[in-house]
């Protein structure tokens, strides 16, 4: 499989290109511009020390250079679920169980949770090959020893929250929470962050587990950074009124909602309002059970 | 510490074996001695063990200072919060051969703050030329479209704005591309309705297409734009109703917390909107 592989020196040379940097500019204090020429056509070797520094030369920031070369790697996990997904269900649950069983034939544990982010992020079930609560195990074990949080482990929690239940579902978070920087923001893990958290939060509430949901919106609201996007503001300000509902306040919540959903009714799509519309009312709905 | 220590940790955090992450790309001693330092590894191999591992490039290639930061990556984080000060030192570091960069500084400073940096007209000549000529927006091209159309005379900007529409009909256009596009289209409308030209500003609005999917952010700002459009309407009825909703808007973005980001466009809005009387208070 590596021999299939594109370069790095070829990938850097199409992206210096497109960046219209000279060879001097990327190589300047690291090597010489005749060196990153041979690399780039793989007439010699660098170190990958070397390389690493070179990386941060360009515009484009480190993760959209990894992006871009992941692009190019049609073998890559991404890439073919992004295929897959194009493709449809059967493509993807395929994916899945050839995944699972590179799991069987390698024992690499990455290929296991590949095939559980599938399932779990679509929503399926094939109790031929799977259960859910071996795939809980697995992910759990996993993710319970990262303290150090990468987009893939970010990505695999948040295709899997709702295998976890939610004592371990409040502990991950914090755990996760712990790793992330405290001021510089990463647009990339700051999204993964929002949708985990607002995710969460709407998982709890709906398993109606209020202290759990209490404690992590608490988190939420209290992050030194608030949410740059508008949706997962939207998201807390819905939710932080659903739990002041579920705490008596039925006029003051269902007036704030209301507003909310006036609002987004105005919006060309009508998906946000839809969105919410819907969850309030199975929210009503299991309110009035409860009662 | 060392990217062959750095490495070694999250191995271990990840629970794999040497054996099992140097499996396929290359021997267990290597890898170990790589690990310990005792040895270098070549960037092709590093690279297949990321891909591995499932590892961030970012977490090795040590961050700068950012001063040092990639030129765009800087741009973006200050022109999203119209950072003019921030622009204004990218813009003392950047060498003054670096001419399209230079450009793209001195429009987006004019545009955040005219009263305190104006704009060459050979400037505004030179980046329509360079916009004109260029058959493949690159991402720096496509920003300086986006503060071009801020600034440039009306009657050239429909040309500007048919050229990014281009830009966008390709197979395959990256949703940031389409994102750009939108904004400028948005910042057109608002120049045509400032000139009163109002089948022009719906125009351009109706150019804003199938992007905007799953983005609260910019479905607000359209929602606020056609608003703005329904108070500049000759039907009274028309025009009151787009009052009441843009205040409406303007009050859930209030019970949200406006993000930062808002600053660059929604003031405008709402200056043209006070122009025709809608204000908090009406």
């Amino acid at each position: 499989m590596p021999e299939e592989h594109v370069k790095i020196g070829a990938y850097l040379r199409a992206l210096r290109l497109e960046e219209n940097d000279s060879l001097e500019e990327i190589a300047a204090g690291i090597t010489t511009a005749a060196t990153l020429s041979r690399f780039e056509r793989g007439e010699t070797q660098l170190s990958a020390a070397v390389v690493l520094k070179l990386l941060t030369r360009f515009d484009q920031d480190v993760e959209s250079i990894q992006q871009g070369y992941r692009a190019l790697n049609q073998d890559n996990f991404f890439q073919q679920v992004n295929r897959a997904t194009v493709a449809g269900k059967p493509a993807l649950l395929a994916l899945a169980k050839r995944q699972y069983r590179l799991w069987r034939e390698t024992g690499l544990i990455f290929y296991r949770l590949n095939q559980i982010n599938i399932m779990a992020h679509n929503g399926f079930s094939d109790p031929s090959f799977q259960t859910t609560p071996a795939m809980k195990t697995d992910v759990m074990r996993y993710l319970k020893r990262i303290k150090h949080w990468g987009l893939y482990e970010l990505d695999l929690f948040a295709a899997t929250l709702v295998l976890f239940d939610s004592k371990q579902l409040v502990s991950l978070v914090a755990g996760m929470l712990l790793d992330m920087p405290k001021t510089e923001s990463h647009r990339t893990r700051d999204q993964y962050l929002w949708a985990i958290l607002t995710n969460s939060i709407a998982l709890l509430i709906h398993r109606r587990e209020f202290s759990e949901a209490v404690r992590l919106l608490t988190i939420a609201t209290s992050m030194p950074v608030p949410p740059d996007d508008l949706y997962s503001r939207l998201m807390l300000r819905y939710q932080q009124q659903l739990l002041v509902y579920h705490r008596g306040k039925h006029r003051a919540a269902t007036a704030a909602v209301e507003q909310l959903l006036a609002s987004l009714r105005l919006l060309e799509s009508p998906f946000f309002a839809q969105l919410l519309t819907t969850s309030w009312q199975r929210f009503l709905k299991e309110e009035g059970a409860a009662r | 510490m060392t990217i062959g220590r750095q490495f070694k940790l999250l191995r271990r955090e990840r629970g794999l074996t040497l054996k099992m992450a140097a499996h396929g790309i290359l021997s267990v001693s290597s890898l170990s001695k790589f690990e310990n330092g005792t040895s270098q590894l070549a960037a092709d191999r590093f690279f297949l063990l990321l891909d591995q591992l499932n590892l961030d490039w970012d977490v090795f290639a040590k961050p700068r200072s950012r001063d040092k930061q990639p030129f765009l990556q800087r741009y973006l984080a200050a022109a999203r919060h119209a950072d003019v000060q921030e622009l204004a030192s990218i813009l003392r570091q950047l060498p003054l051969a670096n001419v399209n960069q230079r450009l793209l500084l001195h429009l987006t400073l004019h545009n955040d703050a005219p009263e305190r940096f104006s704009i060459l007209p050979h400037e505004q000549s030179q980046a329509q030329s360079l916009l004109m000529t260029t058959a493949d927006w690159s991402l720096l091209l496509r920003l300086i479209a986006v503060q071009l159309a801020k600034i440039i005379g009306l009657d050239e900007l429909s040309q500007l704005i048919a050229a990014f529409s281009n830009q966008i009909q390709r197979p395959n256009t990256p949703q940031d591309h389409f994102n750009l596009a939108n904004r400028m289209f948005l910042a057109a409308v608002l120049r045509y309705v400032a000139a009163g030209k109002l089948t022009e500003a719906r125009n351009a609005l109706n150019l804003i297409g199938q992007a905007t999917v799953g983005d609260l952010g910019i479905e607000f700002q359209i929602a606020c734009v056609k608003r703005l459009l329904m108070i500049y309407s000759s039907d009274k009825v028309v025009a009151l109703q787009g009052r009441q909703e843009f205040l409406q808007l303007k009050k859930m973005l209030a019970q949200l917390g406006a993000p930062a980001w808002t600053a660059t466009w929604l003031p405008a809005i709402e200056r043209l909107a006070a122009a025709k009387g809608c204000s908090q208070e009406a």
